[in-house]
């Protein structure tokens, strides 16, 4: 009996090819983008673990040293003991490559060859010994990844120009480093490996290196005392600060890819639905010949798998080739923002593929459960009529709707219970989505109610048609409207985080930027501190005629036990001080505190991360060993979300013994034109030194297009769910054209022509598009302000203002209506071309 | 039935591609090539290093020093020890190598900036524990890290420094540890340098240049400490000493060498190389050298000594084949003697290059009369003959 079961359903999906490919593609979308957002989320986490494995390699700890690194004489002192622990000596920064068409920057990997004794397997060395002598003797020269000389065209034996340190370079690349190890292949992606003391020449690190990597048996100590100002600190711990610094972000890429698997859903629910109430006969028929309830539940489900596991299997191939698209921009985010990556390709994790199959194949069993149930408890007569059904549908609406106001309620008050946590503010946001789902039936039939008046007036009979027509089949329209809404909502909801976010940073940009032109040398030093200007340098520029005043900066990351902190140190004159947006603090009050180390200034990322207020103490390590900070202000700072810790160089200078500045903002008299200054700059700089000058307004447009690089992926995740979408109302139209056949008949049997016909069906799907659209608006409103307050407050710890914007409050509506219309064409057509003798003979 | 069984044929064939590109044959690992020494480190082609060509005046103390106008150079320590209680027996090898990577280096502003390579391997044979232990190091010429000066070579914490003698018959201080081993020996010339070769320009083959300047101090009065994991004895023994530096590598028709230093109880030493030929036979550039218990040194060309090996070992760890146990006959000289590794694995086997350098007992007839003694054997170049 089972077998015939079977085949009944079978035979049932195969009678309507044309919806189950719908379904097919529905869940094909969903599962495609939450796969590939999953693959591209490992795939950027493989990169940086292996990252940090090829650069630390079998090292148990690192020692690290601020402000220059470690000496250099403490490493020799230590290889010399009898017996001494394993240690190798790295320096690193990066370089940027100048005279190629496309300027590339370039990690500089300096290492010694000979005392790696295998710490570092990955880079490749073993296979170099035939350039050993050369990279160790020939100033200048260094290998590539042949991989990275393939992409800067580069062959062995050709010189390139490089910039580092404020100084131009050329370099001969002495050979490729061939390598199919994984590690490797990460690890050196765009990094020129030289030996260490061609390193300390490019960077001019003159006596120090960057950190020493050493493996120490567990419980055992350096065997040397640690100078002034090093640290000893395990060396896996970085990959764990990376992964907590990107945790966030990743949490809400995939977030986001589940809002489109939702929407996939949606459209099998309904293909589901449509097929069991197609069958009702069948089924009733089944049922009479002793088919059991339970056989029919399993059945359908079963239907149901049958183009879930299709749909599914294509959605994981699918979210194979686009998780390499996202991967690229998932790794420039990360690049941009925490960690210098450059992934060099996608290797697909078999877990991310079996968890977007499970995704498919559950979303499929759960989407069609509801459908197997009502087929399950059909009449054993096949009596119950579509009509009785959709009244059941409409009778239901209103109790869905009731469920949908309480989950939005819950959803509002898990979003306004104060917390640190990203998790309660996802799940309200997705109860917050469900519910508004819910709503959709009840809130479509409600609003046909409002409109029927004004369209008969406006449309007449046509107008009453539509609109009885999208209320009658409320259980395919009510899903089309809910997915559709579910999209267009998304779309607006984060387009206003995205458009108050870059609203505030544009204020921030605007006032914190008061030079005019900034000076700073090309590259960066190791662990990306900025490289330092020769003070000569700044005093010459300085004092160059048509300037105002200037003030002075830099950057440097200190490694604490704790992780990197990043340091902005400070020699600013008062004006400058108060354009730092400070959320609390007084900028009079502070600033004499500031000044005299008395008090340091953090950002409110920071603030949020650690918990810390205004008051509060915070310890950094200092040559004279740990130093407690207090916090005398939080100020507001989006150059990165791990937070920065902003101090005076005096303070810097007292607690560190050193002056150096690497940023030189310069504030033009009135009337000067900084084109004059720039050429001045230049000069004054001579033709060796190679600086960076960047007007106010380059600096605000760098700074701009990171930032729309960073969101660059949910623009096309967002494009997804409104693709999901968009065939979730083609294959709710297909339904109720299949279904309508009849009626639509009958119309043209009273002598509607097929012009009226088509335009009857078209007004309908305008009419779904309106139904989601007017919902979708105060749903994306409420998800906007959700993002900007609630989950990118506790994901960065940012305070955004709203910046509320018309045009995105009415995306939805300006969405959803063409959406539909645009889907609903194939189906005018098709249902205004059926001859209605056919069709009513054949029903 | 059409469009659905498409759709699974689609999607198969999709997955299928897509599992081929992703999941498909990886290019297999190419494994590093195994370093050669020679080759590699530093370009045998650099034509600004100086050639062996000539003998010349040997001057001490300056030529225990190093000589960077030649591109290779070793101090090479080996010896035979014994326990105060005489229950146990070691060898030991301490051996520098210095390698100029470049003849006319760039003036480098950096002080890790180096044109000297240095190489160490220290081995113990601990004969009673029937243990082989040994470690390599290398490090550059630079920082401190390496280096050499006619009164001290040193490679991080292992050095072999000159205390006191006569610049001909120095005292020397040896220290070295890694590992599980540890040696501080005090070492003392009991004769002065021998000049190997003709007046100390040893040839290595017919062509010229490839040759090398090579002293020995064969026989130094040794004692000391010996650790090997916890434990410490107190030694003494007889250790040789052989200086050597050249530019020139293997000649193309050379496969490798075994090098024999034997120190014969009764006050006499041998040292004697065989150059072995691709094909199997000797170079007639093989040579050696008698030494009189008063220092009175006698050439041994290749025709006035006889040797067979009395039988092969196979390392488990390289799997290379290296004889094992020789007969050696110096007729001219009534020398009859029988070698026998002290340990049959004293293979080098983790070092750059795989040889094997080993303790060695000696027992046999000179001029008649019975004697015993103890030596080392060094085996390069069978790696190639391996199967």
């Amino acid at each position: 009996m089972s077998r015939l079961v079977w085949l009944a359903g079978w035979r049932h999906l195969l009678a309507q090819p044309g919806l189950a490919f719908l379904a097919m593609i529905g869940v094909a979308l969903g599962v495609a983008t939450a796969t590939a957002v999953d693959l591209a989320n490992q795939g950027a986490l493989r990169a940086m673990r292996l990252s940090v494995e090829a650069a630390t390699g079998k090292a148990t700890h690192r020692l690290v040293g601020h402000p220059l690194g470690v000496p250099e004489g403490y490493y020799a002192a230590w290889r010399l003991l009898p017996n001494a622990p394993p240690a190798a000596p790295v320096i690193e920064g990066t370089i940027r490559v100048g005279d190629l068409p496309d300027p590339h920057s370039l990690t500089l990997l300096g290492v010694d060859p000979l005392a790696e004794g295998g710490m570092r397997p990955a880079l490749g060395l073993k296979g170099q010994q035939a350039l050993l002598a050369a990279l160790m003797t020939r100033p200048d020269s260094g290998l590539l990844l042949e991989a990275t000389a393939d992409t800067l065209g580069l062959k062995p034996g050709a010189r390139f120009q490089i910039e580092a340190n404020g100084q131009k370079r050329t370099i001969t690349l002495l050979g490729v480093i061939a390598t199919q190890d994984p590690v490797a292949k990460q690890g050196l992606n765009a990094t020129l490996l030289v030996d260490i003391g061609t390193a300390q020449e490019i960077l001019g690190l003159s006596g120090h290196i960057s950190r020493m990597d050493v493996i120490l048996e567990p419980g055992r100590n350096p065997p040397l005392p640690l100078p002034a100002g090093v640290l000893l600190l395990p060396a896996n711990d970085r990959i764990e600060v990376l992964e907590g610094l990107t945790r966030s972000f990743r949490a809400n890429l995939t977030a986001l890819s589940l809002l489109a698997l939702l929407v996939g859903m949606f459209i099998i629910h309904n293909a589901m639905a449509f097929s069991v109430v197609r069958r009702r006969p069948l089924i009733g028929l089944l049922r009479a010949q002793g088919v059991t309830k339970a056989e029919i539940f399993r059945q359908t489900l079963l239907d149901g798998l049958m183009l879930g596991i299709p749909g599914t299997l294509i959605g994981v191939a699918l979210g194979l080739l686009l998780g390499e698209g996202l991967l690229h921009l998932v790794a420039r985010t990360i690049d941009d923002l925490y960690f210098r990556l450059q992934v060099t390709d996608l290797a697909p994790e078999p877990f991310s593929l079996i968890k977007g199959g499970v995704l498919g194949i559950g979303a499929t069993l759960l989407a069609s459960w509801l459908p197997a149930r009502e087929a399950a408890n059909a009449a054993v007569i096949a009596a119950m009529s579509r009509s009785h059904l959709e009244e059941r549908h409409r009778e239901a609406a209103p109790r869905w709707a009731r469920i949908g106001v309480g989950g939005m309620l819950l959803a509002l008050v898990v979003a306004l219970v104060p917390s640190n946590r990203l998790e309660p503010g996802l799940a309200a946001m997705g109860l917050l989505t469900v519910s508004a789902a819910l709503i959709a039936p009840w809130f479509t039939s409600w609003l046909m109610d409002r409109v029927r008046g004004p369209l008969v007036r406006i449309a007449g009979l046509n107008g009453a048609l539509a609109a009885g027509g999208v209320q009658r089949s409320l259980s395919r329209t009510g899903t089309a409207v809910a997915a559709l809404t579910v999209a267009t909502a998304m779309v607006s909801g984060m387009g206003l985080l995205i458009h108050g976010f870059r609203g505030t940073v544009v204020q921030w940009l605007e006032s914190t930027t008061v030079s005019d032109i900034y000076v700073s040398a090309a590259g960066t030093l190791s662990n990306a501190d900025s490289i330092p200007l020769d003070p000569e340098l700044i005093r010459r520029l300085s004092s160059l005629p048509g300037i105002a005043s200037v003030g002075l900066g830099r950057r440097v990351n200190l490694e604490t036990p704790e992780g990197v902190l990043r340091l902005h140190l400070l020699e600013i004159d008062y004006p400058r001080f108060s354009s730092l947006l400070l959320d609390q603090g007084n900028h009079a009050a502070l600033w004499p505190r500031f000044q005299d180390d008395e008090a340091i200034l953090i950002t409110e990322s920071l603030a949020f991360r650690r918990d810390l207020r205004v008051g509060d103490r915070i310890t950094l390590p200092t040559p004279a060993g740990p130093h407690d900070f207090v916090i005398g202000g939080i100020h507001r700072d989006f150059r990165s979300d791990a937070g920065m810790i902003t101090l005076s160089l005096n303070t810097w200078r007292r607690h560190w013994h050193d002056a150096q500045m690497s940023v030189l903002g310069i504030q033009l008299q009135a009337g000067v034109e900084p084109d004059a200054i720039l050429n001045a700059l230049r000069v004054a700089a001579g033709p060796e030194r190679s600086l960076h000058l960047q007007s106010n307004r380059a600096l605000r447009q760098t700074s701009l297009e990171i930032f729309d690089r960073t969101f660059a992926i949910t623009r096309a995740l967002r494009l997804l769910a409104l693709l999901t979408a968009f065939f979730g109302v083609l294959t709710a139209l297909a339904a109720i054209g299949h279904e309508r056949v009849r009626e639509l008949a009958a119309l043209r049997a009273i002598g509607l022509t097929v012009g009226e016909i088509r335009r009857s069906v078209l007004l309908q799907t305008g009419l779904l598009g309106l139904a989601a659209g007017t919902l979708a608006v105060p749903l994306g409103m409420v998800q906007g302000w959700m993002l900007i307050h609630v989950i990118n407050q506790r994901a960065f710890g940012w305070t955004l203002e709203s910046h509320p914007d018309l045009w995105l409050v009415a995306q939805p509506l300006l969405l959803a209506i063409p959406t539909a219309l645009l889907a609903g064409i194939p189906a005018a057509r098709r249902m205004a071309r059926t001859p209605p003798v056919e069709a009513l003979r054949e029903s | 039935m059409k469009p659905l069984f498409f759709w699974w044929i689609a999607s198969v064939a999709l997955i299928g591609g897509v599992a081929w590109r992703w999941l498909g044959p990886a290019t297999p690992l190419a494994k590093p090539p195994a370093m050669e020494i020679h080759a590699a480190l530093g370009a045998p082609t650099d034509p600004g290093f100086r050639q062996a060509t000539t003998p010349r005046v040997f001057e001490f103390p300056a030529d225990h020093g190093p000589h960077p106008e030649f591109r290779q150079e070793w101090w090479y320590v080996t010896g035979n020890l014994t326990s105060e209680d005489g229950q146990d027996r070691f060898g030991y090898q301490l051996t520098l190598f210095r390698v100029g990577l470049d003849s006319n280096p760039a003036k480098r502003e950096s002080a890790w900036g180096a044109s000297q390579l240095y190489l160490g391997h220290l081995a113990v044979s601990d004969v009673t524990g029937r243990r082989f232990h040994h470690f390599q190091k290398v490090s550059r010429g630079a920082l401190g890290l390496a280096g050499a000066d006619a009164g001290r070579v040193w490679l991080e914490g292992w050095s072999l420094a000159r205390v006191g003698g006569t610049p001909e018959q120095p005292s020397l201080r040896l220290t070295a540890a890694q590992g599980s081993i540890e040696l501080r020996l005090e070492l003392n010339a009991l004769k002065p340098v021998v000049l190997q070769g003709e007046g100390g320009l040893s040839r290595k083959s017919e062509q010229s240049g490839a040759a090398s300047y090579y002293y020995s101090l064969t026989r130094l009065e040794s004692m000391g400490e010996v650790r090997v994991g916890e434990r410490v004895w107190r030694v003494h023994g007889a250790s040789w000493m052989d200086r050597e530096w050249s530019t020139s590598a293997l000649a193309a028709d050379q496969a490798g060498w075994d090098w024999f230093s034997l120190q014969l109880d009764d006050g006499w030493e041998v040292m004697f190389y065989r150059m072995r030929l691709k094909n199997g036979a000797d170079d007639p550039q093989s040579q050696g050298t008698l030494v009189a218990p008063d220092g009175r040194v006698t050439p041994l060309p290749r025709e006035a000594w006889r040797q067979e090996s009395l039988g092969s070992w196979t390392s488990p760890a390289t799997g290379i084949r290296y004889p094992s146990g020789w007969r050696v006959v110096v007729p001219e000289h009534r020398l009859e003697l029988t070698l026998t590794p002290r340990l049959e694995n004293q293979e080098l086997s983790e070092a750059a290059i795989h040889y094997w350098e080993g303790a060695i007992g000696i027992e046999g007839r000179h001029a008649g009369v019975l004697v015993t003694g103890s030596g080392y054997v060094e085996l390069t170049g069978y790696a190639a003959s391996s199967p």
